[in-house]
């Protein structure tokens, strides 16, 4: 800790290590995630300034980071009395790989700091995002800010993308609060200015500890107001408003250790400097003051339930590419996927994937019928990642949504569109699906939900029906799905997905274009939509043959299970 | 009968001085030799079908605002605005196609519309419909409309109604609580502080606003068929129109007209009168002139000369048909009309009209300054009056 | 506050002499003045009775529980006005019933004039000697010599007037009747009304054309639309030289209109609206979701377009927008956001360059128009700055130079001042009342203010503008109301403090309970209210008053159609003679003080989207103010709600009804109006009149057999007489309306089912076993007051009361049991609540003596299950 007078004191000299420091609203308490030894994972603790009373939060929870104060909240219906101190902090407890590799994931949990009667003391995950959210804050309006790295589609986003997300304490009401049209990938360590700007570090992920250069949005428009704040070379971590509006900032220039600065708006450059030491990296500071308690909420989540309420107005309000090209009453209905977390420890066969497809396991949870306005409505398992695809009369994919999302448990969420522009408020209307109040209900167990993958439902289809003719001495128009002495299924896998299809105009134009059934040349062909190579066969397959294939494309070409 | 002649001869010495023209005044001038003849004759007069812009060629009701004129047909409401007609349909907002009644409301100049399924208010482009559903209108079948201070009253086949505008309140009246022998109303109209109405079967009812008193006429004779004494009330109980002016009542039936200077009665049967018809629709009164649309024409009387002047086509067949005439299609060029002058029930005079009339079945009429517009089962007429007669 | 005398019994005499006169047969209105003189001098009041005339009963407030002297002493400034040299400033005081000059000079008030109650609009007369002010609970227009502060008239106009203007000339006065729709049109010389032009729904801004030709009236609430689809705001367009409504423009999907301006250079038009989403499930307030406020924006004139602009932000919401000006120059129009305190300052250059505009014409597409009207981010573009305001900032002016912006801020007692040029706060200008806050000043801000809700989105005036209702359909979603389910009318505030349980469904048991967590959960999505807050708002809830009924006469009485109407809501036969049974009677659920049982009835009125088929009762003291009805809101009339939502008369016996007695019936509902609660004796007089000379009795038909009881039965009469709280709870069950509930159509398909024979099950003896009392006793054991239609009713359970009913014998209970009183027994229930296949398709639960007892457990607590043993009732 740092006085005005410039003295310093260490407050976790016991630990082995500690970092992330939160101040309470009040001033008076001060939360950080520290370890005793080296061996043992990160955990939450609580201190006096003086680094009195302290008291560890979390046990035995994985590696516990980032704590942050929420606004007292209460859970208890009906009368929601007994209001206590929550908190969030993000936690790889939930032991699963994220989509890019082999780290764990971190999600975002909430826990009470002051028992609830009758409950006692209560972790409950926020998020359920299958690769990382980190970072949070807490917005004056009670949301949760984090950073979120989404599975994303496309080349470019091999390694996927990051998203700043906002969503109440519980992770209920998730949405988009600004994301990567603008500025850098990543961006991180976000906090809400005095004067109502959002200002983060952004970079593409060159430094390992994230760092990199400052920037903000305007919470006027988020999605319009980027504005990068620092010239220059150095580095720049976890920048931290002053209540009188300046901000602190940890900076660091080529070799030399991060210092505390006050960065200085003008120049874009830090300005005075507070603090630094030549031996340690000096980061994460925190001002000692009261702050502004943010709005509360009730929760509506309940724990109990397992089910969740999804309905949205219209997935024709939506502003992906390709969007505008979707007719009215093109699309007939829409398709749920579920993503299977991969836990730590389970036998996984990791072989090179197309660039672009994460590494995850998916699930059909089902189809649901869209209105002719564009409406559904459907009741959903609760705190299951899942992500939409639009479906036309023949049940390929005209859009699928980039990344994840869930519904808490018990909870009923409205989306104006898909991935609508989100400065636009829903229009004033009945809305079909609800005007018939027939809710199509998702609901099979996880035993029962569709997986359609290459192993078991693919190749042994292409063994079948198609080797008889594409293989043997002259496979007709050169596809040979028998390569090879013993057919090996990563060589057909990449025969369909990588190699350009016979007589292509664009060379490297595979039969498969993962993620799109629509696009690929194999489904035209076998739906008989194009005649390339040679006669089109629409009646080589029987048509649910013909839907596994399309489903497989669509939910990403995925090589095994 | 004296004092009111001299206070008409000062009027006409006065309008003399003024105007030097009688013109203006005309109707309310004796018949005298020299000065112009009243009932005047009119002979100018064109006339609208469904090809000219009539929302359709049956009209029920017609009504004069200022230089608007609006027209209730059996397909919807028709305007008539510089020259043109602009027809109002349900799809606009009226309560229903069949226009049966109108009145304007002087002060806002609102259009009231009683139609067949209900009422229906036009204001400045929108219209808000009364029915026996989401109002206190009695029932949905509305004959007659009339507009009382910021009242509203209406005749309809199960009792009379006002609405109080201002207070968005309705006092309903059947035979429960007033005087009314048959529910069924035909026609309700304002004047001089008093609502008339007249009743099918039930005569002329009569309700002074300030009193809340009523009063009621009925044939005395009580005869369905034939008036036995002549002029000793209302001629008959099966009432379809009345009309207040001047202090005289006018009162028409199926069965003949009558006319009430509220001392003494009179009635018009055909025959020993200029009236075309005894089934008559209705009658309006201009001053001391009464215009009556029967069935088979236009009869126009001078109450206190009982002079006629009839409009009638000059064919007999048509004449005397009961079938509308031309309901095949618009009177071939509306030929063939005359005006007939009665003095009392003698024929003195016919004029052959260039223009005729749209039809000689008539169910309304309405005056615009010295204009008259008549609403016929086919097509309306509008006689233009450019001070004097074109003989 | 000075004393005077509750005036709005006075005035309301003086309305019904002018209009009488005016209209009917030509008095002068001055004629009336010297009787108004003569009323009010004998009404001089006694000190102490002044603070009362604010809590007099019949607004059925509980507002004297509440309030203190201060409560009355608040000046809560509301609507202003400028004299054109800008130094005078005019400021309308509700709560004081005064108008306060400012001297803008000096920022201090320099003057004060005593007008009447509820006083709101006020305008300047062109040549600025006078001073018109609207008196709300009056129905009246104080006009005041603007030089010396008095009263020179009070001219009657409609109901709850609002805004007013004159034309150039200052010869007409135009006056908004909030609660007549329609607008008074006054001559200033005589004083007399010449004519009412009719507006849209609840008219509340007037606004001039700069060229005065054109007067622009704003609304505060729809026109009735189809059931479940946007609200429409009227916009209606005033010739002023003919008074004439030459348009009538409709704003789209928008409610709660409330200022209107005109600007400067005449082209648009502009209206404070809120842009309402209650066609969605309720289950977020992120995104605009819940509502957004911003401005409609008109082409001046009877025809032409219409575009809408939120003056929101993506993250934070500006709540109830409510004054409007324009600069002099028109360069930037200042809108006051009353539910957050801030003064929006929006740049019209910009507007004007999204709108396109092309000769006074907006060059744009309906599709840009209508995703403008969804923009919240738009706002960034216009919206030059926010200026911060004292408390819930109202009505607002700008100074003629344009150099100075005054703004009342109502809950604060205080004007703002702006300076227009840095459109930095220049300070306040103290407006004197007490400075202290009371606990209901405190509850008050609360209810205005949307810093409640998540990203201040909404504040409880929001859906309940002028602590009333805006006249929307909701569709709430909460644990066990999904989304699509359960559409809710909106209700008011005013005098519900004793009407609980609250919400149609009767779920929430106090006010505290509503307003609290269920508020700040499903509506608020924030932590709502901390306990005092919750206090606090009840209290200040409670307190809110009924609006005089201006559907009784001054003096109280009735009309003749009123009289006639009154004997019907309390009638117990049909016009064909048949009895209508206690439980399905007006009076019998909608009984005084406040004209509700504040029970739970099913009247025949669920539809497919609703899960329960009871619904609580309505309060309906000044209905004819809470359209549109049902709890629904389908019906935008009274008569809807008989002719065509009662096919069964499950809703009351009104179906023999003609048209005159309906008409009759409704004019007396709409005089109802809160009073004192009926005796005892007063409501048994009312439901058991004498019984009739040759009264119809029940043709029964499929009498099996004729049991002969050991007694006659008396009838509830009787019973009541002594029993009289007994009797009330009984008249809240299902037992009460058993037989009413056989008129259904369902009862039809069940009796069917069962293989009944009668066509009417009503006339069934065997469904009459359950359904009645005493079906099947000789006639002779049924005493002339008995009805068997009064469906399970004591008898039923308790035993014929002929030889048990007298006191001497009821006195003592075991011989009252061996005369034949009965105590009831689960047996009894089982009686009738075994299991009936042909009654499964009711999809009633199971029977479940615990859950059912309680229902209908009334007045002495006995607990019958010590008459037998537990096991005997387990599972029944």
């Amino acid at each position: 800790m740092l006085s005005p007078q410039g003295t310093l004191s260490v407050l976790t000299g016991e630990f082995f290590a500690a970092a992330d420091p939160s101040v309470s609203f009040d001033g008076k308490r001060i939360l950080f995630s520290a370890k005793r030894t080296s061996q043992e994972p990160w955990n939450i603790w609580e201190t006096d300034p003086d680094g009195k009373n302290k008291k560890q939060v979390t046990q035995n929870f994985g590696d516990c980071r980032e704590p942050r104060y929420l606004a007292t909240s209460s859970i208890t219906p009906p009368e929601f009395e007994g209001r206590v101190r929550w908190i969030t902090f993000t936690s790889n407890a939930a032991n699963t790989y994220d989509e890019f590799g082999a780290d764990l994931s971190t999600a975002l949990y909430a826990r009470n700091l002051e028992t609830i009667e009758g409950r006692g003391f209560i972790t409950r995950r926020s998020t359920y995002n299958l690769s990382s959210d980190f970072s949070p804050t807490v917005l004056r309006d009670g949301r949760i800010l984090f950073t979120s790295r989404q599975k994303g589609s496309g080349p470019r986003l091999a390694h996927g993308r990051f998203l700043l997300l906002a969503s109440n304490w519980d992770g209920s009401g998730l949405n988009l609060f600004c994301g990567d049209s603008q500025g850098a990938t990543l961006k991180t360590m976000a906090c809400e200015m005095p004067d109502r700007n959002l200002v983060f570090v952004e970079s593409e992920g060159e430094n390992a500890d994230a760092s990199g250069r400052l920037a903000r949005v305007s919470f006027r428009r988020p999605l319009h107001s980027y504005q990068s704040l620092s010239r220059g070379e150095g580095r720049y971590r976890n920048p931290c408003p002053l209540p009188d509006g300046r901000l602190l900032v940890a900076y660091k220039a080529g070799r030399e250790t991060y210092g505390i600065y006050l960065f200085d708006f003008e120049k874009g450059q830090p300005g005075q400097r507070l603090y630094q030491d030549a031996k340690w990296e000096s980061i994460g500071a925190v001002p000692l003051a009261a702050a502004p308690e943010p709005t509360g909420l009730i929760s509506s989540v309940i724990d109990t339930e397992t089910t969740a309420d999804l309905q949205c107005l219209s997935i024709y309000d939506s502003d992906q590419p390709g969007a505008s090209e979707i007719k009215r009453g093109e699309v007939k209905r829409v398709r749920l996927v579920e993503g299977v977390p991969i836990s730590k420890g389970t036998k996984e066969k990791i072989t090179a994937l197309p660039p672009g497809v994460p590494r995850s396991r998916s699930r059909i949870l089902g189809e649901v019928p869209v209105e002719d306005d564009g409406s559904f409505f459907v009741k959903v398992p609760g705190d299951t990642p899942f992500y939409i695809q639009t479906l036309n009369a023949e049940g390929m994919a005209l859009m699928t949504m980039p990344n994840w999302i869930w519904v808490r448990r018990g909870t009923s969420r409205g989306c104006v569109g898909c991935h609508e522009n989100k400065e636009l408020a829903p229009e004033n209307r009945v809305f079909l699906a609800l005007v018939r109040l027939q809710e199509t209900a998702l609901l099979a167990p996880p035993e029962q939900r569709r997986t359609v993958t290459f192993q078991k439902d693919i190749f042994p289809l292409l063994e079948a029906r198609c080797v008889s003719c594409h293989g043997g001495a002259t496979p007709a128009s050169r596809l040979d799905l028998a390569s090879g002495n013993a057919r090996h299924i990563g060589a057909v896998y990449s025969k369909l997905t990588a190699s350009r299809y016979a007589g292509a105009a664009e060379p490297g134009e595979p039969y498969v274009t993962p993620g799109s059934a629509r696009k690929s040349r194999l489904i035209q062909v076998l739906l008989g939509k194009t005649a390339i190579p040679a006669k089109p066969h629409p009646e080589v397959l029987r048509d649910e043959e013909k839907k596994a294939i399309i489903e497989w494309i669509d939910l990403g070409a995925q090589p095994e299970d | 009968m004296k004092s009111r002649r001299a206070a008409v001869f000062v009027i006409l010495l006065f309008l003399v001085l003024t105007f030097g023209s009688l013109a203006v005044v005309s109707e309310q001038a004796p018949g005298k030799a020299g000065e112009e003849e009243s009932p005047r004759v009119y002979t100018q007069w064109e006339t609208f079908y469904k090809e000219n812009g009539l929302p359709a060629n049956k009209v029920y009701c017609i009504a004069v605002d200022g230089d608007r004129v609006w027209a209730g047909t059996e397909n919807g409401l028709g305007l008539y605005e510089n020259g043109k007609w602009t027809s109002f349909n349900v799809q606009d907002g009226l309560a229903y196609p069949a226009v049966l009644c109108l009145a304007i409301d002087p002060e806002t100049r609102d259009l009231w519309a009683g139609t067949m399924k209900g009422l229906s208010h036009y204001s400045a482009g929108r219209f808000e419909n009364f029915t026996q559903l989401n109002s206190g209108l009695p029932n949905d079948v509305v004959f007659g409309v009339c507009v009382e201070n910021q009242n509203i009253w209406v005749a309809t086949t199960a009792g009379m109604g006002c609405f109080h505008v201002t207070e968005n309140k309705w006092d309903v009246y059947t035979p429960a609580n007033s005087p009314q022998h048959e529910p069924w109303g035909y026609f309700v109209t304002y004047a001089d502080g008093k609502v008339y109405a007249a009743l099918w079967g039930g005569g002329v009812l009569e309700f002074d606003v300030a009193t809340k008193g009523w009063k009621s006429w009925l044939d005395p004779d009580g005869e369905m068929e034939i008036d036995v004494f002549r002029d000793d009330g209302l001629i008959h109980v099966i009432t379809t129109s009345v009309s207040y002016v001047d202090k005289v009542l006018w009162a028409s039936t199926y069965f003949g007209m009558s006319r009430y200077d509220g001392r003494h009665w009179r009635g018009y049967i055909e025959g020993d009168s200029g009236l075309p018809s005894n089934f008559i629709n209705m009658v309006k009164a201009r001053h001391n002139v009464a215009w009556v649309c029967t069935d088979r024409g236009l009869g126009t009387v001078n109450g206190d000369t009982n002079r006629w002047v009839s409009y009638v086509p000059s064919d007999p067949a048509w004449k005397h048909s009961r079938t509308p005439v031309g309901a095949d299609g618009p009177l071939e060029g509306t030929k063939g009309w005359e005006a007939q002058i009665y003095d009392d029930s003698k024929l003195i005079k016919t004029v052959k009209l260039e223009h005729g009339l749209a039809n000689n079945h008539f169910y309304g009429v309405d005056f615009q300054g010295e204009d008259v517009w008549v609403a016929t089962s086919k097509g309306v007429s509008h006689a233009t009056w450019k001070g004097g007669n074109t003989q | 506050m000075t004393l005077k005398p509750d005036p709005g019994w006075i005035f309301f005499l003086s309305i019904t002499a002018v209009v009488g006169g005016a209209l009917l047969s030509g008095f002068s209105v001055n004629s009336a003045q010297p009787a108004l003189q003569a009323q009010r001098e004998p009404a001089a009041p006694e000190p102490q009775s002044t603070a009362n005339h604010r809590v007099s009963k019949y607004r059925g407030d509980k507002r004297a529980d509440y309030a203190v002297p201060e409560d009355d002493q608040y000046k809560s400034p509301i609507q202003l006005a400028l004299s054109k040299d800008g130094r005078r400033l005019a400021v309308v005081c509700e709560n004081t019933d005064e108008v306060l000059i400012v001297d803008t000079g000096l920022k201090k008030v320099v003057g004060h004039v005593e007008v009447g109650d509820h006083p709101f609009g006020v305008t300047l007369s062109p040549d600025e000697t006078r001073l018109y002010v609207g008196n709300r609970r009056d129905n009246t227009v104080s006009v005041v010599d603007f030089s010396s502060l008095k009263v020179l008239q009070t001219i009657p106009v409609g109901a709850d007037p609002h805004q007013l203007k004159t034309d150039a000339s200052g010869r007409t006065l135009f006056v908004a009747n909030m609660r007549n729709n329609n607008i008074s049109v006054l001559d200033t010389e005589t004083f007399s009304e010449v004519k009412r032009l009719s507006s849209g729904t609840t008219p509340f801004g007037l606004a001039l054309s700069p060229d005065a030709r054109t007067l622009y009236v704003s609304h505060q609430l729809s026109s009735p639309v189809p059931f479940r689809t946007p609200p429409v705001l009227e916009l209606t367009v005033i010739d002023v030289k003919t008074k004439l409504v030459t348009g009538r423009r409709r704003l789209f999907s928008t409610v709660v209109g409330q200022d209107v301006a005109v600007s400067p250079d005449g082209r648009f038009v502009v209206v404070a609206v809120e842009l309402p989403k209650n066609l969605l499930p309720e289950t977020q307030v992120y995104q605009g979701w819940m509502v957004t406020y911003g401005f409609a924006i008109v082409e001046a004139g009877p025809r032409g377009r219409v575009a809408y602009f939120l003056i929101d932000e993506p993250n934070l919401y500006f709540a109830d927008p409510y004054g409007m000006a324009f600069s002099p120059d028109g360069r930037v129009l200042y809108i006051s956001s009353s539910g957050v305190n801030y003064v929006s300052v929006v740049n019209m250059e910009k507007v004007y360059g999204l709108l396109k505009i092309q000769d006074g014409k907006f060059g744009i597409l309906d599709d840009t128009i209508r995703l403008y009207s969804r923009h919240l981010a738009l706002s960034s573009e216009y919206v030059e700055a926010r200026i911060p305001t004292g408390n819930n900032p109202k009505d607002l002016v700008v100074s003629p130079d344009g150099h100075w912006v005054y703004v009342a801020n109502r809950l604060a007692d205080t004007i703002q001042v702006i300076d227009a040029r840095s459109n930095q706060s220049a300070g306040v200008i103290d407006l004197g009342g007490p400075k202290t806050d009371t606990a209901l000043r405190r509850g008050e801000r609360l209810f205005n203010y949307s810093t409640i809700s998540f990203q201040k989105q909404l504040s409880c005036n929001t859906c309940h503008p002028e602590y009333h209702l805006d006249g929307l359909l909701y569709d709430i979603v909460g644990p066990g109301d999904g989304m699509g389910q359960n559409l809710v009318d909106n209700r008011t505030m005013r005098a519900i403090a004793e009407t609980g349980p609250f919400k149609w469904s009767g779920k929430n048991p106090t006010l505290a309970r509503q307003d609290g967590p269920r508020a700040a959960q499903l509506f608020f999505r924030s932590h709502g209210f901390d306990k005092n807050q919750l206090q606090e708002i009840v209290h200040f809830v409670e307190s809110i008053p009924l609006k005089r009924n201006q559907f009784v006469n001054g003096d109280g009485t009735l009309n003749e159609f009123q009289e006639a109407g009154k004997l019907h809501y309390e009638r117990s036969w049909t016009v064909d003679g048949r009895y209508i049974p206690v439980g399905n009677r007006c009076i019998a659920c909608h009984l005084p003080p406040h004209f509700t049982d504040q029970k739970m009835h099913d009247v025949g009125t669920k539809t497919y989207s609703d899960v329960e088929s009871v619904f609580d009762t309505p309060q309906i003291a000044n209905v004819f103010d809470d359209g549109p009805y049902l709890h629904d809101g389908r019906c935008y009339s009274l008569e809807e709600i008989w002719t065509v939502n009662n096919p069964d008369d499950l809703h009351g016996a009104t179906n023999d009804m003609d048209k005159r007695m309906l008409n009759e019936l409704i004019e007396y509902i709409k005089t109802v109006s809160a009073r004192g609660p009926m005796s005892d004796e007063e409501l048994l007089n009312t439901l058991f009149p004498p019984p009739r000379k040759g009264a119809a009795v029940l043709p029964l038909e499929d009498l099996a057999q004729i049991t002969v009881p050991p007694a006659r039965y008396v009838g509830n009469k009787v019973c009541a007489g002594c029993h009289i709280s007994q009797f009330k709870t009984w008249l809240g069950t299902k037992h009460a309306r058993t037989y009413v509930m056989l008129q259904s159509q369902m009862a039809k398909t069940v009796a069917k089912e069962a293989g009944i024979k009668a066509a009417n099950p009503q006339y069934s003896a065997f469904c009459l076993n359950c359904h009645g009392t005493a079906s099947d006793v000789p006639v002779e054991y049924r005493f002339p007051e008995f009805r068997i239609e009064e469906g399970v009713s004591c008898e039923h359970c308790h035993g014929p009361g002929e030889k048990y009913a007298s006191k001497e014998i009821m006195k003592d209970k075991q011989k009252a049991i061996s005369m034949g009183l009965r105590l009831l027994t689960p047996q009894d229930c089982l009686n009738c609540h075994k299991p009936k296949p042909s009654h499964t398709k009711l999809g009633r639960p199971p029977f479940d003596f615990e859950a059912f007892w309680k229902k209908i457990v009334h007045g002495t607590q006995l607990d019958p299950r010590k008459a037998i043993k537990s096991e005997e009732y387990k599972g029944m």
